[in-house]
């Protein structure tokens, strides 16, 4: 359970979160939207005690944290599960000791992990990898790898920040996939993120916020006018469930006829397995990065 | 695995990915514990020296005109009972001073042997009561008629007092001095090994680690350098030590008539002074080094 009591913290003139007040009930799963800048790192960062509330309660598993000592911090964190953007795996270290280096920094026993480890990683679909560095991976498998590793440890909250922000949308429905089985498993999820496809598609609950402050918070849809992200000109996330065949259509025959296309679109489709190969060849054609 | 075996294991490992810091650290604090040990070895030795010859100061040796009679002699000696503050008045003649030289001597006695004659003079030992009439007696005796020489030991163990707390104040501003560099030395060592693995840090420090899981094993890398380096100063400092007391130890015996300390004796004080400092450096200067990557 994570509750926000009126929290308002500034960074002098800045505003980071003000008069913030929010209730994630365990098993939650919650997005945290809105435009860059708005006070969602502060609210992330609220939660591991990275930084102090100027004033307002913030509530973890029952105790206000911020009434407890810096040296308990350790402990709150070891309740979180992080998933970062940028996934933040040790290049030096495989996938199974990475996802062990979780277990060690607690001090668990090397029975446990041996236990622990192979488990989670047949959770996130990733045991064939286990001896893989994470440069052997794809962007999506070394998610995996960083969800495994915030879930090793048994968190009662996964906190994952913009976890698709670096990942394809096809990849990114996988990944999202794969935190709904965690969070239907029984953990809180909470996720920041800018993707408004995801966070639409998801139909989960929503908590926006702009300036500082919360603007809504209710189940469905993203709410915002979508930021001026980096995105494909052309975007076609999982097109099962986006685009009906004959738009697709449509779009092959644009990107066909397109062929002077200048360099660095970007369109991605979904393992084209099952679908027309000359699909993904009329992309190619067009000059198009295809990706799978 | 132990937490200390782990760390331990840590700390070698990050230490192979930074051997040649880690390696210009062990140098440098080697260094400056061989300076200090020399430093040490050679106030050990002027304190022994000191302390030997203290115990004469009340003694003052005066020293009769060669040749001269034993009117002179008889006449020197009354003078010197006259003078205020003496307790007793002994003479040595030039073969009891012959046979006590022989006997300090010990085994380089035979030496003495073959003079043609007894080089030494006849003497006095005047012994007094305090230091002030030592004072006064080592002043008014050289106006005593038939007196050559007067021999003081104040002068001597002042001289000698003074070296040894010159000595004991240079190895003290050396070793502050020392210790700082070789504290910034490690701390700019180990401040390299925590960049190189800040992403690591910032990662434990995510996954709850405590503040100590993350020191620890650059402190213990710290402890294993001030090891290494106090293992080798001290075996550095025997070595130049027994070569110098080889090279002039019997010259400073025969001399000063004063033994100097066997390395032996002074081996075990020195690895345990060296260890003290060479840990205390390594935890200092890893501990700075690492403070401001804990605030995560």
């Amino acid at each position: 359970m994570i509750v926000f009591n009126n929290v308002t913290k500034k960074y002098g003139n800045n505003v980071g979160l003000i008069d913030a007040s929010v209730h994630i009930n365990n098993g939650d799963f919650v997005f945290l939207v809105g435009p860059s800048g708005a006070g969602k790192t502060t609210f992330i960062r609220l939660i591991l005690k990275e930084i102090e509330p100027d004033s307002g309660k913030i509530i973890l598993a029952g105790k206000d944290i911020t009434r407890i000592r810096k040296s308990q911090v350790p402990k709150i964190r070891q309740k979180i599960g992080m998933v970062f953007q940028d996934f933040r795996l040790l290049e030096k270290k495989t996938v199974y000791e990475n996802v062990a280096f979780a277990m060690e920094v607690l001090h668990k026993s090397r029975k446990e992990i041996k236990e622990r480890v192979p488990y989670v990683l047949e959770l996130v679909d990733i045991a064939d990898k286990a001896n893989r560095y994470p440069d052997e991976l794809s962007a999506g498998e070394q998610q995996r790898v960083g969800i495994a590793r915030a879930l090793v440890n048994k968190p009662r909250v996964l906190i994952c920040d913009e976890p698709t922000g670096n990942l394809d949308p096809i990849t990114a429905m996988d990944i999202m996939r794969l935190l709904e089985k965690i969070n239907v498993r029984g953990t809180t999820v909470l996720m920041v993120t800018h993707a408004k496809d995801i966070v639409d598609k998801m139909n989960k609950r929503v908590v926006a916020i702009d300036h500082g402050r919360i603007v809504r918070d209710e189940e469905g849809s993203y709410g915002f006018v979508q930021q001026s992200e980096p995105e494909p000109d052309l975007y076609v996330p999982g097109f099962t469930s986006f685009l009906d065949p004959d738009e697709l259509r449509a779009v092959q025959a644009q990107v066909g006829r397109n062929s002077e296309s200048p360099k660095g679109r970007t369109i991605a489709v979904p393992d084209p397995v099952g679908y027309d190969d000359s699909l993904v060849d009329a992309y190619l054609d067009g000059g198009e990065d295809v990706y799978e | 695995m132990s937490r200390v075996g782990y760390n331990v294991k840590q700390a070698f490992s990050q230490m192979g990915r930074n051997k040649g810091m880690y390696f210009t650290s062990v140098l440098a604090i080697t260094a400056m514990m061989l300076i200090l040990g020399l430093f040490f070895v050679a106030f050990m030795n002027v304190n022994l020296f000191a302390s030997s010859i203290e115990k004469d100061y009340n003694v003052i040796q005066i020293y009769i005109e060669d040749g001269g009679s034993q009117e002179v002699i008889d006449s020197v000696g009354a003078e010197l009972r006259k003078t205020k503050g003496v307790e007793k008045v002994e003479f040595v003649s030039k073969a009891d001073a012959m046979e006590s030289l022989k006997k300090k001597w010990g085994d380089n006695g035979y030496l003495l042997e073959n003079l043609p004659e007894n080089p030494l003079p006849d003497s006095y030992m005047v012994y007094v009561s305090d230091k002030d009439s030592a004072n006064s007696v080592a002043a008014a005796a050289p106006a005593i008629k038939g007196v050559n020489d007067v021999v003081y030991y104040r002068d001597t163990i002042e001289k000698l007092a003074q070296v040894s707390h010159f000595i004991e104040i240079g190895s003290l501003v050396a070793m502050a001095f020392l210790v700082i560099v070789s504290i910034i030395i490690v701390a700019n060592t180990i401040k390299l090994t925590v960049f190189n693995r800040e992403k690591e840090i910032s990662i434990m420090k995510y996954l709850g680690a405590t503040n100590w899981f993350v020191r620890a094993p650059f402190i213990w890398g710290g402890i294993i350098v001030g090891v290494i380096s106090s293992v080798i100063a001290t075996g550095l400092t025997y070595f130049i030590y027994t070569k110098i007391v080889g090279i002039i130890g019997s010259d400073i015996m025969r001399i000063l008539s004063v033994s100097v300390i066997p390395a032996e004796q002074l081996t075990a004080t020195l690895l345990a002074m060296f260890l003290c400092l060479g840990i205390g450096i390594g935890v200092i200067g890893s501990a700075i080094s690492i403070r401001r990557f804990l605030n995560v």
